[in-house]
């Protein structure tokens, strides 16, 4: 099965860059291929939901198309949702997941694109290896 | 300033936060498009919601929701904002 396998900084926990452009169900394929835009996301399995700041929406080009509750620890709060296809071009063929719903997330810390939750990692096989510090996704 | 468009969204959230208790009943986990506070169209899947709107909302006002009444759960260790307070 394919396979990609990364380090981790325990201090930061597991990041991999993703790709994520408009929707190619909307869009036409060269558009959608302009949209593209790298995002370092990290897995958080904490989260149900993944997420990405409003800024990257907004290079990528994407519009909000609703919105929804979010629980956390400092209450409830309203948060706009986007739709986007996202692609780990870490595997060959890319491992591509279309018309994703995504929330907007704005992390309070600069290294960090958006968050990777379950509803992604319930598409793969996601291994940590505290002892290496290396994480594992297999398709 | 609010785009047009983020006025139409919250608008129909607010709309669709009274209407989900009843529609819940009979479209669960469906893919509600929203213009002007009311529902024109449900869907089985967000792609198949947005190809309708698209196309039939030349201005782009309108929104999707998903028919639930479950927040996102972000875990213990959230960095979310907080846009407003429910």
């Amino acid at each position: 099965m394919p396979l990609y396998k990364a380090p981790f900084d325990p201090d930061k926990g597991p990041y991999i860059d993703v790709f994520i452009s408009k929707p190619l169900s909307i869009y036409n394929e060269d558009e959608a291929e302009n949209s593209k835009v790298r995002l370092s996301m990290l897995i958080d399995t904490g989260a149900s939901k993944t997420g990405i700041s409003p800024a990257k929406a907004q290079e990528i080009g994407l519009n909000p198309t609703g919105k929804q509750k979010v629980q956390s620890v400092t209450g409830q709060a309203k948060t706009n949702l986007y739709c986007g296809d996202l692609m780990l071009e870490q595997f060959t063929p890319c491992f591509y997941i279309p018309d994703m719903s995504l929330m907007q997330f704005e992390a309070t810390t600069a290294w960090r694109d958006g968050i990777l939750g379950r509803d992604f990692l319930s598409r793969l096989v996601f291994e940590m290896n505290g002892f290496d510090r290396t994480f594992t996704l297999t398709i | 300033m609010t785009s047009p468009i983020q006025k139409e969204i919250d608008q129909n959230f607010e709309a669709f936060e009274k209407l989900v208790p009843e529609l819940i009943k009979n479209h669960r986990g469906q893919f509600v498009v929203m213009r002007k506070e009311e529902p024109i169209e449900f869907f089985d899947t967000i792609r198949d919601a947005m190809i309708f709107a698209d196309t039939k909302f030349d201005d782009g006002l309108f929104s999707i929701q998903e028919i639930n009444q479950k927040p996102i759960d972000l875990g213990w260790f959230s960095h979310a904002p907080v846009q407003s307070t429910v």
